[in-house]
């Protein structure tokens, strides 16, 4: 089953606990997630590092997180200013871009 | 100010390090080649460009990165501290105050101004190589090289930075600036999401920095989180270096991503708390005060040993126990109370004191100023800055002060050749000092200038008519002059002093805070001018008296002596209203006929005799009820205009009394005795 979980318009370290527990309680409810970012245009490194959590935490458990879209917008260049888009792993590449990188 | 309002506390603190940067400019003004005080400025300048632009304030920290670029010459050695530079800086701090005040709508001339000024005293002080102050922030800038290929870092900043508001991407900013840069973002060490705090950073940087860029460079970079976070750095190895080249082509495939993205509104804008707002909501700092924490803790114990008497006093009201046991304990309890409340306003009294140093370390900046636009050389010194003194009241202290000050700077002290000529040492000196003295604390002006010319004094007064020619007077008073409305002997007018406003007004506002003024001056020598002022405006002891049917307050402090007044000798009286008091004639007000109470006096009147200064007049009472701890409230706006009243205070059972301002009181009693003195 898969489920579509709207990230809401913003998305920092002031509201990063709030979306936390918003991916975990979808994790507890055992759902393979898309991750529509078409609201995002706030976004700083706690989004980040919660993605990458949650990542590893889905991958364990045998099931699937992954970007209803591949990532644009404030996203990307924060990726980009972040050091993300460096060496970027094939993991990386299908996670944020779908396999492609943006041209 | 709301504690949660994140913008309201970066007003605060920078406000707190904008008076850090202004005293450490005002030593290196002294000590041009103290690094310590150049590294301190640097300090104050970066943390600031880096809060404001966390918090919004994008203007302030364009403008103060600016400045930060200039003092980096500075710090590096690549151009000397100049007073020039110093000053420029000053006033650049002052523009800096002005976008943290407001939205920076308006200022931009104002600012560019500056920039100007600041590049000019940068090229004065470097010469040809100075470097452009107002470049790009992003265009990076490389000290002197000491790694000829660069360095490989890697840094992973504390768990909680983010959430103490540090910024990492700011951190890679700045290393960008510095010189080629590829910078790789390590995720190993984040936990998965059911052991995440969402609020830590476990994101690693490894980061390759080519160019001619010195250790320091890097370290100025983390200078602020250096002590808690985990960096390594070393020198690049000797290897070509492809792979910043090929980092750069894979850059250029995503043409479309925007290389660095401080300026995109979405990113630039996400670690913000909330945007800069306008004039309206700004500059709330001057409400907040703050208060050593053991300070709380004293009060805290208080509100303690409240909560237990209230328990004490709930279990005696629901009424268990005999009546006599009942009314003991009920004793105890209200003299429980009544010590605390004494405790609980004595503590809070305490948390209203702040150090006197905070009003002092203003004038180093008017001094220094003044110093600068009279051509004179000027040396302050203070004494007893740990003096405490009521909050307000050194708010309310500060223009009387700067007009003192002022006065001292342009009227009192010597050109340097006047003071050669004078056999003085060429810097002239301005002496602050405070000390407490009783419920009272004494603050001392004193310069050691020239004086008060008493001729010019008594030339200026008989001039005005307030006094005859060759009318005698004492030196005392014939100083005092200088204190009347319109009255300025300076020849020339200044934009400092010497348009005759100033003194009139500053004896007023002491006069207002219940203080007094006193000033001595020696032909020659110098001036010194004391401000005696209450130690609180919040709470006095007062005497409590009766007037007809009303009770008033007479701030005890004023109060010399209680004498009794007969019906006889008050009727013996009438016309006259004096009383020999030790062979002097002192005026005194009934102050039933003044406050009109229609009713008839006490056979047993009593005169409470007070003064300000020399002066003294009696004021006539029906009753004098006791001493009166009087916590002041003020009037409302509809009686603010009655000058015979300085407040009002709530008694024990709930009514009001007027507090009498006694100055006024004075006033009237002199303006009486002189009334009838006129008609013989």
């Amino acid at each position: 089953m898969r489920h579509l979980m709207a990230v809401p318009q913003s998305v920092t370290v002031r509201s990063a606990r709030q979306f936390a527990n918003s991916l975990s309680d979808q994790f507890e409810a055992e759902s393979n997630i898309d991750l529509d970012l078409s609201d995002l245009t706030e976004v700083d490194l706690a989004f980040v590092e919660i993605l990458y959590a949650a990542r590893m935490q889905w991958k364990r458990a045998g099931r699937e997180l992954r970007l209803a879209r591949p990532a644009e917008g404030a996203l990307v260049a924060l990726l980009e200013r972040a050091g993300f888009l460096t060496d970027l792993t094939p993991q990386d590449l299908e996670f944020w871009f779908h396999g492609e990188l943006p041209q | 100010m709301n504690t949660q309002d994140p913008v309201a506390a970066f007003r605060v603190e920078a406000g707190d390090l904008l008076d850090q940067i202004e005293q450490g400019l005002l030593d290196l003004g002294h000590r041009l080649e103290d690094r310590a005080l150049i590294d301190e400025v640097f300090r104050g300048l970066h943390t600031l460009k880096g809060s404001g632009a966390m918090f919004g304030f994008d203007a302030l920290a364009e403008f103060t990165h600016h400045c930060e670029t200039a003092f980096d010459r500075v710090r590096k050695g690549l151009a000397p501290a100049t007073q020039e530079l110093v000053a420029v800086i000053l006033s650049a701090r002052d523009h800096m105050r002005a976008l943290i005040e407001g939205d920076g709508a308006g200022l931009e001339s104002a600012g560019a101004a500056i920039l100007a000024q600041l590049q000019a005293a940068i090229d004065a002080a470097g010469g040809a190589e100075a470097a452009p102050v107002a470049a790009p922030a992003s265009s990076g800038s490389a000290g002197p090289a000491t790694a000829a290929r660069g360095w490989r870092l890697f840094f992973r900043l504390p768990a909680e930075a983010m959430a103490n508001g540090t910024n990492p991407l700011m951190l890679l900013d700045e290393l960008r600036d510095l010189g080629a840069c590829r910078i790789t973002a390590r995720t190993d060490t984040i936990p998965a999401l059911a052991d995440l705090v969402p609020t830590e950073c476990h994101i690693g940087w490894d980061i390759e920095l080519r160019g001619d860029i010195s250790r320091d460079d890097i370290d100025d970079v983390f200078i602020f989180v250096m002590d808690d976070m985990e960096l390594t750095v070393e020198p690049l190895e000797a290897e070509p270096s492809e792979d910043v080249g090929q980092a750069l082509q894979s850059s250029d495939t995503m043409s479309d991503i925007p290389a660095t993205v401080p300026e995109g509104p979405a990113v630039a804008t996400s670690a913000k708390p909330g945007p800069a707002t306008g004039p309206a909501s700004a500059a709330k700092s001057g409400e907040s005060v703050r208060v050593p924490a053991e300070r709380l803790d004293e009060l805290m114990d208080r509100v303690g040993e409240l909560v237990i008497v209230q328990s004490r006093l709930s279990q005696l009201a629901s009424g268990h126990g005999s009546a006599v046991g009942n009314e003991l304990a009920l004793r105890s309890i209200s003299e429980e109370i009544e010590r605390l409340a004494g405790e609980l306003r004595d503590t809070m009294m305490v948390l209203r004191m702040v150090p006197v140093a905070s009003l002092f370390s203003r004038f180093r900046r008017l001094v220094h100023d003044l110093a600068r636009e009279t051509g004179k050389t000027i040396t302050l010194s203070t004494e007893g800055e740990t003096t405490e003194v009521d909050k307000t009241m050194i708010e309310r202290l500060a223009d009387p002060m700067v007009h003192l000050i002022r006065n001292a700077c342009d009227h009192g002290l010597e050109t340097p050749e006047d003071r050669r000529a004078a056999g003085k040492p060429e810097a002239g000196q301005v002496h602050l000092s405070a000390h407490q003295a009783g419920g009272e604390v004494l603050i001392t002006i004193r310069d050691d200038g020239r004086g008060i010319d008493r001729e010019r004094v008594r030339a200026k007064a008989e001039a005005q008519g307030l006094i005859q020619p060759g009318q005698p007077i004492s030196d005392h008073d014939l100083l005092q002059m200088i204190f009347h409305p319109g009255f300025s002997t300076a020849a020339q007018v200044t934009n400092l002093s010497g348009r005759g406003v100033g003194m009139d007004v500053v004896k007023r506002t002491i006069e207002s805070l219940r203080g007094a003024i006193d000033i001595t001056s020696a032909p020659g020598e110098g001036s010194t001018v004391v401000l005696r002022i209450p130690l609180t405006l919040a709470i006095i002891d007062g005497l409590l008296v009766r007037v007809g049917e009303g009770r008033y307050v007479i701030p005890l402090g004023a109060v010399e002596e209680c004498l009794e007044l007969s019906l006889e000798e008050d009727l013996r009286s009438r016309g006259r209203s004096f009383i020999t008091l030790r062979d002097r004639l002192v005026p005194f007000l009934r102050l039933r006929e003044i406050f009109e109470t229609g009713t008839r006096p006490d056979p047993h009147q009593k005169i409470v005799v007070i003064a300000t200064g020399s002066e003294r007049v009696g004021l006539v009472v029906d009753q004098i009820i006791g001493s009166h701890q009087t916590v002041i409230k003020s009037m409302s706006p509809l009686h603010r205009d009655v000058a015979t009243f300085a407040g009002a205070t709530i008694l024990g059972d709930g009514g009001v009394a007027l507090i009498l301002d006694v100055a006024q009181l004075v006033m009237l009693g002199q303006n009486q005795e002189e009334r009838l003195r006129a008609a013989g």
